[in-house]
């Protein structure tokens, strides 16, 4: 997907003007947010288990090389092919020159953010393969010709009679509201997809290293059918996916299903360790793992924002984000939206195009408290501002004016010393009283929707020496 | 043997809301805390630390060490945005040859509410309570830093449950972010009034006279928005609230 993060601006102010879409992403707070907080509560170990997820990412994170080396000699033993690929467009090439090899003409998908990052369907078009999303969500989103709003939700945006028209126009249903007919709709035009489809192309949730195990979680059965119908099933996963062992993988299924839907556990867990064997009776004759690096490598090398690949995509922390809430997906102009995204599409696509993102956040601290491995959002937000603005560690990243540092200089320099800091309030304090905007000085992209708060006549220390309280009142440490 | 503080106004309550901090400082005195102000206090260095301007807020981190080092008094802030810059974030900026000060610092430094119930053990404000002190309905607004940056949020509820002249009203998503966020707030003023939106949604539907919070920031944001709405709602810092109830009668 080409990144657009350069107008999250101008598509935050287009998507707060839209009232369908503040209506259906309110209702995250209540539905996925809520149910999330109810599932974590209700879950007595909780706490724990986000310690425990939390030191097995740093663990395989920090020892990557090692893990991705057993995962791949577990996978060839069992059977399959591995392709580690630096870029997008290698992953891309990789099932391409695959897909052309064996003659495939059409490929049923499983949801794949991943997949977005290679814009897989577009190319996979370009060169006469036919990709159908079989993920709900996400088939809408690829009958609208968009790109997936949400982690887990990607139709999130779109309400049921859109989804109607949506239908009618592109797949010729009559117009109906029963989201149950719609889905059954959708169901009969995927089910003719999976039986004609030569390749299923799936994501992975976790590669399990000691096994060789791709694990997917779904609720719709369709990761299930993707990866059993068709004659060659292609797995595309983030190299940050990888965890230890079969035990660790009960740990992140608890924290990542209650994180995302608030389900104890989802509808579906699929668990694939190679092609099918002599002795199956189904299954895919060939099984190929792609690992991705993508960029990812680049916050691997950098402690500072090294826990972002601990990350889970459960998106708990778009659904708790209040920013989020009104800006919605698109506007962050990328594959991954809301605080995680603003971190990790900067590092995959470019920081200073990015820009504004590590900037559109409150600092509230929501994403962090929601994190099932307590990933500090607001941190690498704050350091990712501080490389925009000074850039120490990317020099050729910062983005920040001249005036913008030298404004800052000095204010600074007024506040760090306080007898000119209390001449200049006094002499506004005395300019107030004939120039509205200096006893009001907020400035005007506040004043339109914000009465500006007044400067005090005096400051609170200046009246603090004349004021008759108890005497103790006044003493000086 | 008294407690004694030294209360750091902040810059926005210094030059903004000094009102604010006299009834901080009124009602630690009533408490029997002796309070002292440092005459060369301006600002903790946060609004330079959330833009990115990390090197002028170590000018600011380096000033408050100089101002509060070498003594080992208490320092109160009615602010937990503030607070939580000094507890959680000097650390990251400081200049190396202050880090055994800053960590000094940082534990003897309290949010305002804080400091009354875990300091002072103070939970229940009935003792203190004015006999005249009239009736309110207030909402109470968790701003963002001081419930998840300190972990403060039964301590101001359980003060001001304490007050029976405020009719403590919970209301919808009390924990969600008014939108304020620092610059946040000018530089994406559409998205941050569109949070305070929702924020004073919720406040209205609560049917309070008073919103209330323990940091001002918010409440300006908050009752910035109300102003220009017309709204009939009042913005008052907690220490504002408790002052009154301890028989201040009159609040800005």
């Amino acid at each position: 997907m080409k990144p657009v993060t350069q107008k999250f601006e101008e598509k935050a102010k287009e998507t707060l003007l839209d009232s369908q879409i503040q209506k259906n992403l309110s209702g995250l707070y209540e539905g996925f947010h809520s149910a999330r907080i109810q599932a974590s509560s209700d879950t007595a170990d909780w706490e724990e288990l986000q310690s425990k997820g939390r030191e097995i990412k740093e663990e395989v994170i920090n020892n990557l090389d090692k893990y991705l080396e057993l995962l791949e000699s577990k996978i060839l033993s069992s059977g399959g092919a591995v392709h580690f690929a630096e870029t997008a467009e290698d992953a891309t090439q990789y099932v391409i020159n695959l897909a052309k090899k064996r003659d495939v003409k059409t490929v049923v998908k499983s949801k794949s953010m991943l997949s977005e990052e290679m814009s897989l369907n577009e190319e996979l078009t370009k060169n006469g393969i036919d990709p159908y999303e079989t993920d709900l969500g996400e088939y809408i989103v690829q009958l609208a010709e968009e790109t997936p709003y949400h982690i887990i939700a990607p139709a999130i945006h779109k309400s049921r009679s859109e989804v109607s028209k949506l239908f009618s126009e592109k797949i010729g249903t009559s117009e109906t509201e029963n989201i149950e007919t719609l889905t059954s709709e959708a169901r009969d035009q995927l089910r003719d997809k999976f039986i004609q489809a030569d390749m299923g192309i799936t994501g992975g949730n976790f590669l399990v290293a000691e096994t060789g195990t791709l694990a997917l979680v779904s609720n719709e059965g369709n990761g299930r059918m993707c990866t059993s119908m068709p004659r060659i099933h292609v797995a595309i996963v983030g190299m940050e996916k990888i965890i230890p062992s079969m035990e660790d993988l009960g740990t992140f299924l608890r924290l990542l299903i209650r994180s995302a839907t608030g389900q104890w556990i989802s509808s579906y867990v699929t668990m694939i360790s190679g092609p099918r064997k002599s002795t199956d009776v189904d299954g895919p004759e060939e099984f190929h793992l792609v690992i991705v690096d993508n960029g990812r490598s680049k916050m691997l090398a950098n402690p500072q924002l090294r826990e972002a690949l601990y990350c889970l995509r459960c998106g708990a922390c778009l659904n708790a984000c209040p920013v989020y809430r009104k800006v919605g997906g698109h506007s962050y102009g990328w594959v991954y939206p809301g605080p995680i995204g603003s971190i990790v599409s900067p590092m995959l696509t470019g920081l200073s195009d990015g820009k504004n993102l590590p900037f559109a956040s409150s600092l509230c601290g929501a994403c962090k408290e929601a994190c099932p491995v307590k990933i500090d959002i607001p941190r690498m937000l704050l350091y990712l501002r501080n490389q925009l603005v000074e850039g120490n560690d990317y020099p050729d990243q910062r983005t920040s004016k001249l005036w913008e540092r030298y404004l800052s200089k000095c204010g600074a320099f007024i506040l760090a010393n306080s007898k000119l800091t209390n001449t200049l309030m006094k002499s506004a304090s005395l300019i107030a009283n004939i120039a509205p905007f200096v006893r009001k000085p907020f400035p005007a992209s506040w004043k339109k929707t914000r009465e500006s708060p007044a400067l005090a006549k005096k400051t609170f220390v200046e009246q603090w020496a004349s004021l008759e309280l108890d005497s103790s009142f006044r003493k000086k440490h | 043997m008294p407690d004694k503080v030294s209360l750091f106004a902040t810059c926005v309550l210094n030059n903004f809301y000094p009102e604010v901090a006299i009834s901080a400082a009124r009602v630690l005195n009533r408490l029997g805390v002796e309070v002292a102000v440092e005459p060369s206090q301006t600002c903790c260095g946060q609004p330079f630390f959330n833009s990115g301007h990390w090197s002028d807020s170590a000018k600011l981190v380096g000033k408050f060490v100089s101002d509060y080092s070498g003594c080992d008094t208490d320092i109160v802030l009615p602010s937990g945005s503030c607070t939580s810059m000094i507890r959680n974030h000097y650390m990251e900026v400081c200049d190396q040859n202050d880090a055994d000060s800053v960590e000094d610092i940082s534990t003897r430094t309290f949010e305002f509410t804080e400091y009354i119930t875990q300091k002072l053990g103070i939970y229940d404000l009935s003792p203190f309570k004015s006999e005249s002190a009239e009736s309110i309905n207030v909402t109470y607004h968790e701003s963002c830093h001081l419930n998840r940056e300190l972990g403060i949020s039964k301590e101001p509820i359980s003060l001001l449950k304490s007050l029976e002249n405020i009719n403590l009203i919970y209301m919808d998503q009390s924990e969600v972010c008014c939108g304020f966020g620092g610059t946040f707030s000018t530089k994406y003023p559409e998205i941050s009034t569109a949070m305070a939106e929702e924020k004073i949604a919720n406040v209205k539907q609560s049917g309070a006279a008073v919103v209330t919070a323990a940091d001002m920031s918010c409440l300006m944001h908050m009752g910035g928005l109300m102003i220009k709405k017309n709204l009939d709602i009042k913005s008052l810092h907690i220490a504002q609230l408790m002052d009154l109830a301890m028989g201040t009668d009159h609040i800005k």
